[in-house]
């Protein structure tokens, strides 16, 4: 089990000391029920489709993954070296759990699985630089009829 | 993701998800998220357990269906990792890495070492089916180029000029770090592959490149000539090279 205090110190430190903004939240949302929701993934580990462009630093821009896109394209490029890496190199569900909302889909306790997911470079010192882009992709999310995000780190 | 979050549910979409740092997300009130208790890297706990994924994203999915105010749930199930068989240990005798500034010795010394893995790796990206070398925008098949592009930085003997560009995502210096990323993943690859103890942990991998290859000498000379720049700017690009506790006490103070 690892928790802040499992974390080298210097890493913990840095981790409580980054201000977290105080965003106005929007007004509550109901979701359908999941079996009859549209589900998209949307992570933050900096991941992109081998054809496509890496991440620089401090980007804040996203980069599309298609839900036709072979997960084994799947390139990690964040900046951060301060986390796990062998997982996604073993195993990529295990940052982008991709298979396993097809499984819910297919077992019927999802309704739907999303036409695209998105990615983004995680450890932004300041996440409301993703404002804009954040906003935007919740927009294509609606328009796209999907019901749902679900968000993973790394 | 806390900032995000909050953002895409602005356009009327409805978030949850993981979180790996509770504090974060409670201290942004996040409407949904399943806090799991598993190192950085891992959201979803085990590597190649689709049970165990399949019960953590449903976890964090039920909460759309049962929250009504912001919640943090605790996933409380652990998630065991490592052989508790013993120490990991790579399988492939390597060469002793020896410290050396001659650039051919040094470029040589590395191409040894990711000639005598390349047989490992090749058996884990047929097996997977796939690999994740490819930060740089090169791929496994062009890894010796890498090697020698870090090897030459590192012992100040780089080409001012690039000829054909074999298809760099990144312009130099930040090209750098991602050629750590290419080259630390190739071993990685490579040590998941061999026979022997199970999965190794995350800190034995740290701990057998930064301890006893030479492609752990290679990303320590490269991060000291970024710090012999005097360019305070360039910090995060060693924060990007050598995870925390594997710097050397002279680049954590920089």
């Amino acid at each position: 089990m690892v928790r802040l205090d499992d974390l080298h110190p210097d890493m913990a430190a840095n981790l409580l000391a980054l201000e977290l903004p105080q965003l106005e939240p929007a007004p509550w949302i109901t979701p359908p029920p999941l079996a009859e929701a549209t589900i998209a993934l949307v992570t933050t580990a900096g991941l992109a489709r081998r054809d496509d462009r890496r991440f620089t630093p401090g980007a804040v821009e996203y980069r599309l993954i298609p839900g036709d896109t072979d997960p084994a394209d799947l390139q990690m490029s964040h900046f951060s070296v301060n986390f796990d890496r062998s997982a996604f190199q073993q195993d990529y569900n295990v940052a982008f759990p991709i298979d396993r909302l097809r499984e819910l889909v297919d077992m019927g306790e999802v309704g739907a699985i999303a036409p695209h997911h998105y990615s983004f470079m995680g450890a932004l010192p300041d996440a409301t630089r993703l404002e804009q882009t954040g906003t935007e992709v919740g927009r294509l999310l609606r328009e796209a009829g999907v019901d749902a995000a679900f968000l993973t780190p790394v | 993701m806390g900032a995000l979050s909050h953002y895409i549910e602005r356009a009327g979409v409805a978030t949850t998800g993981v979180s790996l740092i509770r504090e974060h997300v409670a201290g942004m009130h996040v409407p949904r998220s399943l806090w799991v208790p598993f190192p950085l890297g891992r959201p979803m706990g085990l590597a190649d357990d689709a049970e165990f994924q399949r019960d953590v994203l449903r976890a964090g999915l039920a909460l759309l269906n049962s929250a009504t105010e912001p919640t943090v749930a605790d996933y409380e199930r652990d998630a065991p990792m490592g052989d508790p068989a013993g120490e990991w240990a790579c399988a492939v005798a390597l060469p002793q890495p020896e410290p050396t500034d001659d650039a051919d010795a040094l470029v040589q010394g590395l191409l040894d070492e990711v000639r005598a893995l390349a047989p490992w790796y090749d058996e884990r990206r047929r097996a997977q089916g796939r690999s994740a070398v490819g930060a740089s925008g090169l791929s496994a098949d062009q890894i010796e180029l890498m090697a020698g592009e870090l090897a030459r930085f590192a012992a100040g003997a780089e080409q001012e000029h690039d000829g054909d560009d074999p298809g760099w995502a990144h312009d130099r210096p930040a090209r750098y770090k991602f050629i750590t990323d290419d080259l630390r993943a190739f071993y990685h690859e490579a040590a998941m592959a061999q026979p022997g103890k199970g999965p190794a942990l995350d800190s034995d991998l740290h701990a057998w490149v930064f301890g006893q290859t030479q492609l752990g000498e290679v990303i320590r000379m490269a991060a000291d000539r970024v710090q012999e720049s005097g360019d305070r700017r360039l910090a995060p690009l060693i924060i990007g090279m050598i995870p925390g506790g594997f710097r050397s006490r002279k680049l954590r103070t920089w």
